[in-house]
């Protein structure tokens, strides 16, 4: 199964630690396990979302979203998910993977609860302090699952988008 | 009477989000963004709003970027590429 770690409040997180980052696991996690999002410092599960395929024989047969938090810091105030949730109702989130049990090419967010679809992309900085480069990636989405919570969820699905290299996608 | 089309006109093999392309940014149809936080993207797009571009916040994605810590990606007609290149409106502050 894929578990997908969401930082509750972005402000929690510090230099070195990710907002959101993916694992495969054997085992369904539970609130209160312990995990690092980059750096020394721990954090644990404060709530646990359980996501199931909309159809069989989806290559993934489950996938939990964990929200996460420092522990030893005081939860307070909205969390990042729902305030996005009142601006955006229909919000996703979207797994890029290439295979089972590889690390996630990308983890984003749709505003329309729509999977993603082309090619995909990173962005580098540049010398401008607010500007970043964006530089298309050698993978595309060939292949979208899509799961549904079944419970209350700030995100109407998860998509795992199954992507191959562009070359291959273009032969096809 | 117009000849019939057999090639499928002028239009491409492949939609557009299906086709190889070397830069994320295409005028008419996406424009990406940097900021700090998710909530300015929000901000950003209502700023679009109020500004009349025809522009709607499609995405957003967390990069590892210590500062700039989302980008957002915006679709619409009115989409264009290296929109705060442009010094005015390119002011950290701003959101």
């Amino acid at each position: 199964m894929l578990i997908v770690y969401q930082s509750c409040q972005d402000k929690a997180s510090e230099a070195g630690e990710l907002l959101v980052k993916e694992e495969w696991a054997e085992k369904p996690p539970i609130e209160g396990d312990r995990l690092s999002m980059g750096t020394d410092r721990q954090w644990s599960i404060v709530r646990l979302t359980e996501f199931k395929p909309i159809a069989e024989f989806q290559v993934v047969d489950r996938v939990f979203l964990a929200h996460v938090h420092p522990i030893g810091v005081p939860l307070e105030g909205e969390w990042s998910c729902d305030s996005m949730r009142e601006f955006a109702p229909l919000q996703s989130l979207e797994v890029a993977l290439h295979k089972k049990g590889e690390p996630a090419l990308e983890i984003s967010y749709s505003m329309e609860g729509l999977p993603l679809v082309g090619q995909l992309f990173t962005a580098e900085p540049t010398e401008h302090e607010t500007l970043m480069r964006p530089v298309m990636l050698n993978w595309m989405v060939n292949v979208i699952e899509k799961y549904v919570p079944v419970t209350e969820s700030p995100y109407t699905a998860i998509h795992l988008c199954w992507c191959v290299p562009v070359k291959e996608a273009i032969a096809a | 009477m117009a000849p019939p089309v057999t090639s499928g006109g002028d239009l491409p093999a492949q939609p557009l989000y299906a086709q190889q392309s070397d830069d994320y940014n295409v005028p008419g149809v996406r424009e990406v963004h940097a900021v700090a936080s998710l909530l300015e993207c929000q901000q950003m797009a209502t700023q679009f709003r109020q500004q009349g571009r025809r522009l709607r916040l499609t995405r957003s994605k967390p990069t590892n970027n210590p500062t700039l810590r989302y980008l957002c990606i915006f679709e619409g007609p009115d989409a264009v590429e290296n929109y705060f290149a442009d010094p005015r409106y390119n002011n950290s502050g701003e959101y």
